[in-house]
Parts: structure tokens; sequence; C-alpha cells
């Protein structure tokens, strides 16, 4: 029973490849996943490891993982760190200026990094860490020395075309926005590879010129443990030396904390690529359901024959069972080598984007192996399980006969169930909308829900698709005659399999369709607020939020013809547990260019006191007159609610005035400046000189209405194009579908073709017939998939209006689009079956049988 | 002398090559008259059903010429060949390939529709009426015994008016009073509409429903029979095999 199963399977190697392919994948997504992010947590562990010290002495409360659009301004004195150079058991003791806010312009006047890996800034020095190795070393030049002399990490420096000697442009956060200074060094990480980071090294004096305003302070203290002193016991003897406000935290501990966040963040990116992969395997599993059932079919003799010869039901099924196995495994170790490249193409796409892993090789651990081959096989298993029930049922006298038609079951069953799955499905939708639950509970209903109407369509879908196709046969008729009339037919012939080969498509653009309303929404929504909000006339802000240097704002306000103006600071502060993103603001300037809606309260936010959105007042239980304590890495603030208003694009979820950056010990830097034009000026003109005013940093942009509500859609455009390009895997394997159901049909449909072209059919009409089934399929799979598509944007779009998207919009042009391409994927899909039917002899396929 | 429907000249039909070579046709020059009905008969491997195949357009020849009227089959590409299908030739197969997704109407029509040509109605219900399927034409295949499933492959074979209908073994899969049927009605449509029909057979009782008998014998033409009986044609059978074994050297 073995060797005729192999032996089967390996008589028709391209239909194993073909049904394969699915599986192929669907498990290169699941291993390339897993690949990349476990290189991704090597190169990060090899940075975290590669930088901590034995021991460093910081601010209590610091968070590594809190939010980073606050620059701590609380340091160490030197006072402090003479004192702890006595620490005993400390081999070395190192004051270290941390920089953060800086940023390299290129040579050619562009930034380096942004909204990539970060820049890093430190005062030089020579330091091993907790490796025992210098954290960096000096390749080439020499250690920078004096205000005007700075190092780079090499690969940086090549990045941004500076070579030694060159003055390298920089701009920072601080009091001292711009700084030259001559190339002198390039610095080797000891870690190995930055994944894209730049590092910038001055003399202690520099950064601190730079960075604490000129005071001999520092931000941190690395000290390495002597020989035979462990990290542990320096920390407890640092700890007797230290001031209040300072912690001793051992490297391990730094480094588990590093760790955490960025364990997190892989997780975040590997859930995110695995749910693709899942989608992909879903959508796989249609085709390896229709690839098992339509050879089974055709076998249908030979099993009949196998059982004539006195094989048992188990024995058959048994027989399809290894089939499908070895598919599995096949499938599964081609898509582990594809997950390879996968991975390989992921580390070049992220380093287009700034993250760059070029320093460390692929990653392979057992885990994505052992994984993939468990996808792999038990999709596979799972998918051929009802076809191999099927084969069971076939009588063995079927082999004596001529033609076979295998037991068809009667689809009312499955109709059945699917409407149930489906009323099901729309019942939890509905709930989810209507019922005021918790956030979780409501997403998980509405997450369940669009599953189950997904199942409970694809159930239906045989029974979906015959009015549909009877349509669209009507269509064919007029505009091909006999020819539409035979490719209508033949696609109605075995309605199974015409919907589960639509089927795989309608889940992709299911998908693609849900998202494109959710997207189309948001950037309504934008468009509609921004109108409403934005009501300044230039906005000069950081694309990704980070803070600048005040002395911009600064340098505008000298500018003829500014009228109203106001600056923001972004300041998180935690409250409750939530972290609120705070604007640090005048509030009597924001009134004077924003007409915020405040619906309880005063317009004006004093010393000591906070305004809230009436979201976040709701959440935190207050209301105006009580006190909000405001827990920041310094310590708390104490704040009077002094009023609440309705959230806008323009503020943050709190206003505070500016002296609370002070109070919580943060660096003041602006996170955006809103700029009027005086009433007799021109706004263009003013624009230019704003321009003009600030084309030295890079790191700003100014923005009227219109650039600004641009710049926000074209954030969720690329998303929803990142997000199009993961579901387009989801299409091809529908697509292979098609080619795959449409091949084993001709071949299966061999005498008839052969006839046909007796009677006088021409090879053109035979390709358009098989084209124009292929066309009705992938129609049939993509209106089923746009309309609901539609309907789950439009459930999505009102379980998060209160997030915001409030608008609701359909893009109907970029629908219309899908079905175009649909239809296009069709055509392309018939083109292989169609030759080769087309290529048929016309004797050889008569005789066949 | 009736006018020709399809003649062949020296053709030679071979498979093969070097030793392995097989002449299935070695020189086999014939001529179909109009209005006639023809049998082809011969002992397995004799080559008939090749003959049949080569002069229908649907299999290619080694050597020598086919023509379907004046047209010389050689001469013409595979678009040509459907055409000439498509509009001169009609055929009945021994399996009835009837496509099944359509009704028995819509498989009577399927050549001329896929030509795109309107049917004859006064013919169309002439060939209806003569095959007796009147009451069956929205019945798909499934629904349908053997014979009528065959005489819904003779109407089609017909309705297009082809110059000649090749029929191979058309009563092969069938009991004999169905068989009997499908044969009266290829005699009636030559009586009565003067259709040229050709059949190849190797049921001496399906020959005696025919004008001539045309026997092969190792690819080669050895005897002929007009106004064959069942009797006759057996008698000639059996004088023919004997031949044969004994020309092989048995």
């Amino acid at each position: 029973m073995l060797r005729v199963t192999l032996r089967n399977l390996f008589a028709r190697k391209v239909r194993l490849l073909l049904s394969a392919f699915a599986i192929v994948l669907g498990v290169a997504f699941v291993a390339g996943s897993f690949v990349f992010t476990d290189t991704m947590g090597s190169s990060f562990d090899n940075i975290v490891n590669g930088s901590v010290a034995d021991v460093t002495v910081r601010q209590t409360g610091t968070d590594p993982s809190g939010p980073s659009a606050a620059i701590d301004a609380r340091t160490i004195s030197a006072a402090t760190v003479e004192s702890l150079r006595k620490t005993p058991g400390a081999a070395r003791v190192d004051p270290s200026v941390d920089g953060i806010g800086l940023f390299v312009i290129r040579k050619n006047g562009k930034l380096l990094g942004g909204s990539g890996a970060p820049t890093l800034a430190f005062n030089y020095t020579d330091a091993p860490s907790a490796t025992g190795n210098p954290t960096v070393t000096i390749e080439k030049g020499h250690a920078p020395k004096g205000s005007n002399e700075v190092v780079l990490d090499a690969r940086s420096a090549d990045k941004a075309g500076y070579r030694l000697g060159d003055t390298v442009r920089m701009v920072t956060a601080g009091t001292v926005p711009l700084v030259n200074a001559k190339l002198v060094g390039l610095a080797e990480f000891g870690g190995g590879g930055l994944a894209g980071a730049t590092l910038v090294f001055f003399d202690t004096a520099t950064a601190q010129k730079i960075f604490l305003e000129g005071r001999d302070v520092y931000t941190s203290v690395a000290l390495t443990a002597a020989p035979g002193v462990t990290q542990k016991e320096l920390a407890a003897s640092t700890r007797t030396l230290l001031p209040k406000g300072l912690e001793a935290a051992t490297g391990d501990k730094v480094a588990a904390e590093v760790k955490s966040i960025v364990d997190t963040v892989l997780g975040f990116l590997n859930t995110f690529l695995l749910v693709f992969a899942a989608i992909a395997l879903v959508v796989g599993t249609f085709l390896i359901i229709n690839t098992f059932s339509i050879l089974v079919a055709q076998r249908s003799r030979e099993l009949a024959l196998l059982r004539a010869l006195g094989a048992s039901r188990r024995q058959v099924t048994r027989a399809v069972l290894l089939e499908a196995a070895v598919v599995g495994v096949i499938g599964s170790t081609l898509g582990l080598f594809l997950g390879f490249g996968l991975a390989a193409g992921l580390k070049v796409l992220f380093a287009t984007f700034g993250l760059d892993l070029s320093g460390t090789a692929l990653v392979f651990k057992p885990r994505t192996a052992v994984v993939s081959y468990a996808v792999g096989i038990v999709v596979t298993l799972l998918a051929a399980y009802v076809p191999a029930r099927r084969a069971a049922t076939i009588a063995p006298v079927a082999a004596m006969r001529d033609d076979i038609a295998l037991p068809e079951s009667s689809i009312r069953r499955r109709v059945v169930v699917g409407a149930l799955v489906v009323v099901a499905g729309v019942a939890l939708l509905a709930s989810g909308l209507l019922a005021t639950l918790d956030t979780n509970v409501t997403t998980a209903m509405v997450g369940g829900g669009i599953l189950a109407v997904l199942i409970g369509v694809s159930l239906l879908s045989p029974m979906l698709g015959r009015p549909f196709l009877r349509a669209l046969g009507v269509v064919y008729r007029r505009r091909y005659g006999t020819v539409g009339i035979l490719a209508t037919e033949n696609a109605l012939r075995n309605p199974r399999r015409t919907a589960a080969t639509a089927s795989a498509l309608m889940i992709g653009l299911a998908l693609m369709t849900t998202m494109s309303v959710l997207g189309a929404s948001i950037n309504k929504s934008i468009d509609v607020s921004v109108k409403k909000e934005f009501t300044s006339d230039y906005l000069v802000s950081n694309a990704i939020g980070l803070p600048f240097s005040t002395t911009i704002a600064d340098s505008i306000a000298k500018i003829d013809g500014v009228g109203a103006m106001v600056t923001t600071q972004s300041l998180p502060f935690k409250a409750d547990g939530d972290t609120i993103y705070a604007s640090a603001t005048d509030s009597k300037a924001l009134n004077a260019i924003y007409s915020l809606t405040y619906t309880s309260g005063s317009d004006t936010v004093g010393d000591g006191q906070i305004a809230l959105t009436d979201d976040n007042a709701k959440k935190l239980g207050v209301k105006v007159g009580d006190t909000l304590t405001l827990t920041f890495p310094s310590g708390t603030v104490k704040a009077k609610v002094v009023s609440t208003y309705e959230s806008a694009r323009v503020v943050g979820g709190a206003i505070v005035p500016l002296s609370t950056v002070a109070a919580a010990k943060v660096l003041r830097a602006d996170s955006d400046v809103s700029v009027n034009a005086a009433s007799d000026v021109d706004k263009v003109a003013l624009g230019k000189e704003i321009e003009a005013a600030t084309k030295d940093f890079p790191t700003v942009t100014v923005q009227n209405q219109q650039e600004f509500a641009e710049a926000q859609r074209a954030q969720v455009n690329q998303l929803l194009y990142l997000i199009y390009a993961l579901l387009g895997l989801a299409i091809v394997i529908a697509a292979l579908g098609i080619v795959n159901t449409l091949a084993l049909s001709v071949i299966e449909r061999t005498r008839e073709v052969g006839l046909l072209r007796a009677v006088g059919m021409s090879r053109p009409q035979l390709r358009r017939m098989i084209r124009l089934e292929a066309i009705a399929i992938a129609l049939l799979g993509t209106v089923l998939g746009v309309a609901m598509g539609i309907l789950f944007g439009l459930v999505l779009q009102r379980a998060v209006a209160d997030d915001g998207i409030t608008d609701l919009a359909i893009p109907w042009v970029r629908l219309v689009a899908f079905v175009v391409v649909a239809r296009v994927v069709g055509t392309l899909a018939a083109v292989l079956p169609a030759r080769r039917a087309a290529k048929l002899n016309v004797l050889n396929a008569i005789g066949s049988v | 002398m009736p006018s020709v429907a399809a003649r062949s000249v020296d053709l030679t039909k071979t498979y093969g090559k070097g030793d392995a070579q097989v002449h299935a046709l070695a020189g086999v020059s014939i001529d179909i008259f109009e209005g006639q009905y023809t049998a082809v008969m011969g002992p397995s491997g004799s080559g008939k059903s090749t003959l049949m195949h080569c002069m229908a357009a649907l299999d290619d020849v080694s050597t020598g010429h086919v023509f379907i009227g004046e047209t010389e089959l050689s001469s013409l590409n595979d678009k040509a060949l459907t055409l000439l299908r498509r509009d001169k030739i009609g055929f009945v197969f021994q399996s009835f390939n009837l496509v099944p997704t359509l009704t028995a109407q819509e498989n009577i029509l399927l050549p001329l529709s896929i030509a795109g040509k309107n049917p004859d109605p006064g013919w169309f219900d002439q060939v209806v009426d003569t095959v007796g399927l009147r009451d069956r034409l929205g019945h798909r295949p499934n629904e349908m015994s053997g014979g009528q499933q065959q005489r819904v492959a003779c109407a089609r074979a017909l309705v297009s008016r082809p110059a000649i209908v090749f029929a191979d073994e058309p009563t092969g899969n069938l009991d004999s009073a169905s068989g009997a049927e499908v044969l009266s009605f290829l005699r009636r449509s030559v009586k009565e509409f003067g259709q040229t029909v050709v059949m190849v057979t190797h049921d001496p009782i399906a020959a005696s429903y025919t004008d001539r008998v045309v026997f092969l014998a190792d690819g080669k033409v050895v005897d002929e029979l007009l106004a064959p009986t069942a009797e006759s044609v057996l008698e000639r059978m059996t004088a023919l095999q004997a031949r044969t074994v004994e020309g092989r050297g048995f």
C-alpha cells in the first residue's frame, strides 16, 4: 500500500508541486518571520551586551521602557563622581555624558537616521563593557579632543558621506542648536553591528557644553569591577556611597531591562508577520482541499481497484493522508529554505528604513524548523482529511465502470451549518457594536464575528456562487455565445470546487477591502478634523515627534509678519498606570490660535494646574477641582484639574503649563511651533521666510494645513500599502489555486476538450472558454470578498469611532480597481491551463478515459 | 457514376522508426462516393481506424494525399483544418462523447453554435424527428440511455449538413436493439437526405446496412463488396482472416 501511494505521488510531480506550493509560501512566511526576528534579537543582544558596564550609576526611576519624547534633565555632580572613584572593588570609574536629540546631517544636507535607528552621542572613554572588551575602539584617526573634534562610527560616517578631516554638521535639541566639528576618528563598536544606530563621540567638556549647558555634571557613571569582584558585589559597595536620588544597577539588570523592551517590540513584529503567515496558510488550506478532492476524483477508478483488490476503507484513507503528509514535508522543507530568503529580503528592506542588520548573520534556531514543519504538515493533513474520507466511500465496483462519479454528498448540511455560522457571526458583530463593554471584549467580539462570517460565507459559497455565475453566464452568453455558455456551465459543474477556489481569493480580498475602508475612513477623519481644528497658518514640527531646540522658535519669533505664535512640548506622564502625552504650553497663546472646545472649567491653565480631555478625565475619574498626581521618572508633581476639553489632533491628552517641564526635571525642548501670520501679511511669503529660518535644521518641517493633512495621510497610506503587500501573498496563493483547479479540470475533461476540438472549436475559442471560467471564479471570489470587506470595514469603523475615526469613507475607485485586478488575475491564472488544453492532441484526447 | 466526396491517394501512415517501424497504412487509395453509405472493415490492426482518422482530418499522414471534396488536407494549417472539421465533417464516436453540462438540444447544436451559425429550423426538426428525440431535447446526457446518447451524437453530426459523416464503431458500446436503431438512422440519412457516411466497423451485421464495404488488411485495401448482406460480409471476412494468417506465415 505504501509503495502504491509513493509511486502515485512521484508519478505526478507537477501536481504535487502545485499543491505543495501553498504550503511552501505559508511556511516560508512563518520561518522567515522567526529567522528575521531571531536575527534582530541576536543583533540587539550583542548591542546590549557590548554596551552595558559592570555597574551603572543612574537616576532613580530611570525607565528605559518609558516614553522617549522627554529627555531627563537630572544630572550627577562632579563631586559625586569624585566620591565614587573611591568605591571598593572598582577597577575604574568613567563618568558619562549621554546626549539625546542630536542628529548628524549628511554631506548632502539630509538628515542621517531620522525615523530609523537612533543617534546616540557620548563623551568618548575607552572604558570596557561588562564583556571585558572596550565598548568602542578608535579604528582610524584618534579620539576627539577639544570642542572642534568629533568621532563617528565608521559605518555611519560612510553613510553620511564624511571622511576623516571633513567638517561634520549636527543639530541638537538643546541650547546649542547647531554643532560643527571636524571628523578626527572612526570608531568601531565592540558589540558588532549597530543595527543602523549612529554613534557620535566628543570629549567630555564638549559633550557637557552641548548637552548640559557647560556645567561640570554627568548623566550617568560606569563602574568596572576589579578582577574577582562580581557585578553584585560592586553594586553593593557602590550603593553605600550614593547620595539620594541615584541608584546603582548591575550590568545584568540593565541588559535585562533593555532586552525586555526589545523582546516586546520584536514580539509585536513577529506576531504581525505571523498573522499574515496564518492568512496565507488559511488560504492555502482551500487550495490543498481542492487539489486533493480533484486528485481523488480523478483517481477514483484506481482507488476503487485497490478496494476491489481487498484494501480496506481505512487503508484508502490512510493512503491519501500519507500522500498529504509527504506533500506537507516537501512543502515545509522548501518553505523553510524560502523563509531564509525571505528573512534576507526583510533584512535588506529594513536596512532601507534605517535598521541596518548587515553586521549580523541570519540566526536559525531549532524552534524555527520545528514550528515550520509542524505547521506545514498539520495544515496539509487537516486540509486533506475530508477528501481522504471521501476517497474511502468509493465502491469497489466502480473499478469496472466506465464513467465514475464520486458520490456527492448533498450540500444541504453545509448550507445549514454555513447559515448558522453566519448568523452567529453577525450576532457577535452586532452585540460587539451595540453593547457598551470593555474595549478588549468588544475587540474580541468584533474579531470573532468577522472570522465567523468569513467561514460561514465560505461554507455558503457553493450556494451563493450559483446566482452570481448564472448572472455572469447571461453576460457571457451575450458576448461570447456558446463558448460563454460552456465556460459558465463548467464553472457551475462542480459548485464546491468553484466555491473553494473562489473562497481563497475571497478571504484575501475581504481583508484588503476591510483595510481599504478603514484606511479611507482614517484619512477622511484626519481631513475633517484637520480642517476643523488646524487653524494656524503654519506648523513647525518634527516628522517623528522628536523634540527640537527652543532656539528655533526664538528665531521664528524674530521674523517680521509673525502674528500669534505658540510652542508646545510633549510631556508624557503616568497617572493611574496610563501614560498620557500632555502638551506643555502657554495656554493663553494656545487659545489665541486654536479654538479648543472646553466642556467645563476655565480655558487658562496656570502653574500647578492641568486641563484634561474629556476621555482622559473620564478614564481617570477626575473632574474640575480635583487634584491629580502626575508621575514622572524624576518623581511626582501634583496638579489641580482646572478644565476639560474635547479631544483634538492639535494638542495632547492634557494641557500643562511650561513650568511643569522644569518641575518634572525634563529638558526643555519644543515638539511643535504653531505660527499665524499677522493680519496684513502675505501668508505664502511668510511661509518661505519660516522655511528659510529653519533651513539649517533638517529635523523640522514647516507645514500648512494641507501639507499637515497630507503628511498624516501619508503615514496611514504607508501602513496600508505594507498591509496590501503582505496580503498580496494570500492573493498569489489564491491565484495559484485557480491555476491548479483549472489545470486539474482540464486533465479531468480531456476527452471533452478533444470532442470540442473535433466538432470544430478552434484553439483560440478553447483558450477563451478556459479563460472565461477562470475569470468567472476570480470575479466570484472578488465580489464576495469586496462585499464582505465593506461590511467589515463599516463595522470596524463604528467600533473605533470613539478613537478618532469618526467618519466613514468607502474608497469605491480602489474597490473597483480590486475587481479589475481580479479579472486580470483570472486571465493570468488561465494562461497555462488554457495553453495545455489547446495543445491536446484531438485523437488522443478523445481516446483517453 | 456518382461524384467523389472524399479520396485518399497512396496514403501511408508510419509509426516509430528503424526496426520498430510499423506501417499502419501501406499505400491506401480509396474513393468515397457522394450519397453512399460506405463501411470500412478489416481484422484488428488492419488500419481501418487509422484510415478514418487520416481521412477525417484528425490525424496527419506520412505520405500520400487526402482530399475532402476538392481540398487537399496536407496543404492546410491547424486553423484551416479546424474550420474544415467544423464545416465539412461530422463525427460519431464509439463512446458517445457528449458534453455533460449541455442538454441534448445544446449538444446537437454545438458545432453550429461554435461556428456562430444559426441552425436551419426545418432541418433541425427533420433531424430530430428522424432520430426520434423530440421528447428528450431538454435532457442532459446522464439522463439518457446509451442508445439515446448515440442518437444525439448522430443528430449532432448531421445538423450542420456536413459533406461527409465519419462514424467510428458507432454501435460498439450499444446493445443490439439500440445498435439497430442507430444503424437504420444512418441508413435513412443516406437514403432520404443523400448524406455521405463512412463507418468503420468489425460487425458484419452493421456492415449489412451499407451500400458498399471496403476490406482492409495489413494497411492495404484488399477487397470490396457492393450491396452487402451479413452473410456475404461474414464470408469475405472469414476468407480474409484466413488469408492474412496464411500470409503472415502461420
